[in-house]
């Protein structure tokens, strides 16, 4: 009987945060999530800087994947007016 | 004091030692097994230091397989971790040293360090730095060259580094350092057996070179080291550099060996050098590092030569102050106070709410025959005529400029300056700059800030903290609402600044006199001043306004639901008239009353409804004033309580509520005797 390998799902990349007081730049997964032990309980997305402590505002991903596509098509729309 | 020794890898000085992981099979490089005694015969002692948070452990992991060890550095709490791990025929005994941004220590865990380091008693030292920050590595690798002990630089985390961008000439900089320089990335293993190689060769290697200070430091260095007799661990260099920026190790190191006059006192260096020695010293190393870096780095932005004028000018007290004054009154005065509280707000109450939404919900809801049931959804404590529109139609106008305002700070590199600025006034307090981090995460979120606490060195720091964030500290929306409220007279902002300043240095001083200890010293790297980047604000904004609102919509809405009970069982009046004399002693109309009942569910609910009155035209100036002053200073909100118990526990934060209620109502007494006494 063959037997084929299940192909191991790559998980995604971690997003760098840039931290807001310190500046140090920090994978997302790095840093020590802030929900932990808050009586408000989970939902501010903040995410501890594990270098000064910092709580950084970690946007939702999927605005992050907006603002990184406007940019994109900024940057196309630049380089086709610029060409132009 | 304590022996200057490495801990011995089998063996633990106090007993408390752990075996962390098996030995594995293999004796291969790739997984190390128990060495054998050519192995042991070729041992190498490496130690690795570096920056808290640079995968110094990670990297440990890879290096070491077998027989890894916790135990605690010998008359310390301070534990230090020890492995082995092998290369070809050679074993590489690794120590994994507690974080340091610089060889000069502020903490325990830097101090054993330090004395790991200056002990000598290792063959190699590998810096473990962060590929996305080196800058701010480097000037820690200058002062590990001056201890003239063979040097290995581990660049690690390139992994995330090259996702940013950043590329790396290791060739160069290595060329330049005069060490070998080793990309690593720790969490895949990349570049990990060319460390091992590194280190197998250092050994024995030549030490690396003296690095060049400039503006006379260099010569002074030098100067000393031609004065000196004795013998040393380590290169003097590392002594003497050490000992000049007073540090206790270093001069008692040279006592020891007799050299103690070959370093002038510290008023003599601040004269010969043109400033406090650790500054001048960190300046210098800055300076080297920055020009080591020049063109071996790409895909960063170099600071401008502006941006470190005005980030200079941002740090240093007599222009900060006033740079710190004038940020405050355009961003909080005119942005959140007059253009928050004064458009947007007026046109979502005055106009959304007031002409369109109450409206419609009063037409929606009047068939309901049950009045009462009517009240609650439309009247006075309403779910839709208060709890929704404090929330949407005061609430979130306000904290929306506030975090928009705040959000602009945050992505310039302010905050940081703002650290360095305040750092000498809040050491008066028992607090470091490092406490700056909590006091500005309090102007967003105090319960936040206040987890944010437990991140500062001393239990001491930790509680005053604590203390000035319950008291003194307004969170986002209380802020908004209450610049909101005194934006109609100046003279009544400056006042309740005033007063908020003097109570938190008043407590502060108190504080620093009944908790013994002393304030912790605090060093930071600055990053870059910027330019914000309008995506970056935006995206900041809106993500905390959307956690603000999400947080505080079901709380408005329970705090009107219990209001609305207690009117209907006839219960809120009872309290409300129990209130009624303490507010009358702040020189205040019993109306207010309910607003300090709002504060006890939240200090936001409760300035929203000191907004409300004062829309209404029934408080003058004073009264404003007093009443804000009063409401900023109450008890926390709940939440914020909840963490102050979880943080500090029961006995600390019951007693810190237990000084605050009467000190909230005490200086609102005082302030309005003393303003009316000069009929204000």
């Amino acid at each position: 009987m063959v037997t084929r390998c299940k192909e191991a799902r790559t998980p995604p990349a971690a997003r760098t945060i840039r931290c807001g007081f310190c500046g140090g730049s920090f994978a997302e997964d790095r840093g020590q999530p802030a929900c932990r032990g808050c009586p408000l309980g989970s939902g501010c997305g903040s995410i501890r800087c594990p270098a000064c402590g910092y709580e950084n505002t970690a946007a939702p991903a999927w605005l992050d994947t907006l603002v990184a596509r406007a940019s994109r098509w900024r940057r196309k729309l630049m380089h086709v007016r610029g060409g132009s | 004091m304590t022996p200057r020794t490495i801990v011995p890898v089998d063996a633990s000085p106090d007993g408390s030692e752990t075996i962390r992981r098996g030995s594995s099979a293999s004796g291969s490089c790739h997984s190390p097994g128990k060495p054998t005694r050519l192995q042991e015969a070729n041992a190498v002692r490496v130690v690795l230091a570096g920056a808290p948070n640079v995968g110094k452990s990670a990297l440990f992991n890879r290096l070491t397989a077998s027989y890894a060890t916790v135990s605690n550095y010998p008359g310390t709490s301070v534990e230090l971790t020890a492995g082995i791990g092998t290369y070809g025929e050679q074993t590489l005994h690794v120590l994994d040293s507690p974080g340091i941004y610089s060889l000069l220590p502020s903490t325990e865990e830097e101090r054993v360090t330090q004395r790991l380091l200056l002990g000598g008693e290792y063959d190699v030292v590998v810096h473990v730095a962060d590929a996305k920050n080196l800058s701010r590595a480097l000037p820690l690798t200058l002062q590990l060259c001056e201890l003239g002990r063979p040097l290995v630089l581990a660049v690690n985390m390139i992994d995330e580094a090259e996702r940013l961008g950043v590329r790396i000439d290791y060739a160069r900089l290595s060329e330049r350092l005069g060490v070998p320089v080793v990309p690593v990335a720790a969490i895949d293993g990349r570049g990990v057996d060319t460390l091992r190689a590194a280190i197998a060769t250092a050994r024995g290697s030549s030490r690396p070179p003296l690095p060049v200070y400039e503006n006379g430091v260099g010569e002074i260095v030098e100067a000393a080291r031609r004065r000196i007799g004795g013998r040393y661990p380590v290169d003097a260099t590392a002594v003497l550099t050490l000992a000049m920026q007073d540090d206790a190790e270093a001069r008692a190191l040279l006592d020891g060996a007799g050299d103690a006059y070959a370093v002038d006192v510290p008023e003599g260096l601040t004269q010969q050098l043109g400033g406090p020695p650790v500054y001048r010293f960190a300046y210098e190393r800055k300076r080297a590092a920055d020009a080591l870096l020049a063109g071996v780095v790409d895909g960063m932005r170099a600071p401008s030569a502006w941006t470190e004028r005005l980030g200079r000018l941002l740090a240093r007290p007599l222009t900060g102050f006033p740079i710190l004054l004038l940020v405050l009154y355009v961003g909080l005065y005119k942005f959140v106070g007059e253009f928050g509280a004064g458009t947007v707000v007026d046109w979502i109450e005055g106009t959304v709410f007031e002409e369109h939404i109450n409206p419609a919900m009063e037409e929606l809801f009047a068939p309901l025959a049950n009045a009462a049931l009517r009240e609650l959804f439309v009247g006075e404590f309403g779910l839709l005529t208060l709890g929704l529109r404090y929330a949407v139609a005061i609430i979130l106008p306000l904290v929306g400029t506030f975090f928009l305002f705040f959000s602009v700070l945050e992505d310039s590199g302010y905050f940081p300056r703002l650290a360095l600025l305040v750092d000498r006034g809040f050491k008066r307090i028992g607090l470091s700059g490092r406490a700056v981090i909590p006091m500005v995460l309090g102007f967003a979120c105090g319960t936040m800030a206040t987890m944010v606490t437990r991140t500062l060195e001393t239990r001491r720091e930790r509680v005053m903290a604590t203390m000035l964030l319950a008291l003194a500290v307004p969170c986002s929306a209380q802020l908004g609402v209450i610049v909101a409220i005194l934006a109609v007279s100046p003279a009544a902002l400056l006042v309740w600044a005033a007063v908020m300043t003097g109570s938190f240095l008043l407590v502060g001083l108190l504080g620093a006199r009944l908790l013994p200890g002393d304030a912790a010293s605090f060093h930071m790297e600055l990053p870059p001043l910027r330019l914000p980047r309008l995506s970056n604000v935006a995206v900041k904004t809106y993500t905390r306004m959307h956690w603000y609102f999400r947080e505080v919509l079901p709380l408005f809405l329970l705090a009107s639901a219990l209001l609305w009970a207690g009117d209907q069982t006839g219960a809120l009046p009872v309290v409300i008239a129990g209130l009624a004399p303490v507010v009358a002693l702040l020189g205040l109309p019993a109306e207010a009353a309910t607003v300090f009942l709002f504060g006890f569910f939240r200090r936001d609910y409760g300035a929203a409804g000191l907004f409300d009155l004062q829309q209404t035209g029934l408080l003058d100036v004073t009264q404003l004033t007093v009443a804000a002053v009063t409401l900023t200073l109450f008890v926390p909100c709940i939440a914020q309580f909840l963490m102050m118990l979880r943080e500090r526990g029961a006995a600390t934060a019951f007693g810190m509520l237990a000084f605050i209620t009467p000190f909230a109502f005490g200086v609102g007494f005082l302030l309005h005797l003393l303003l009316r006494g000069i009929g204000w």
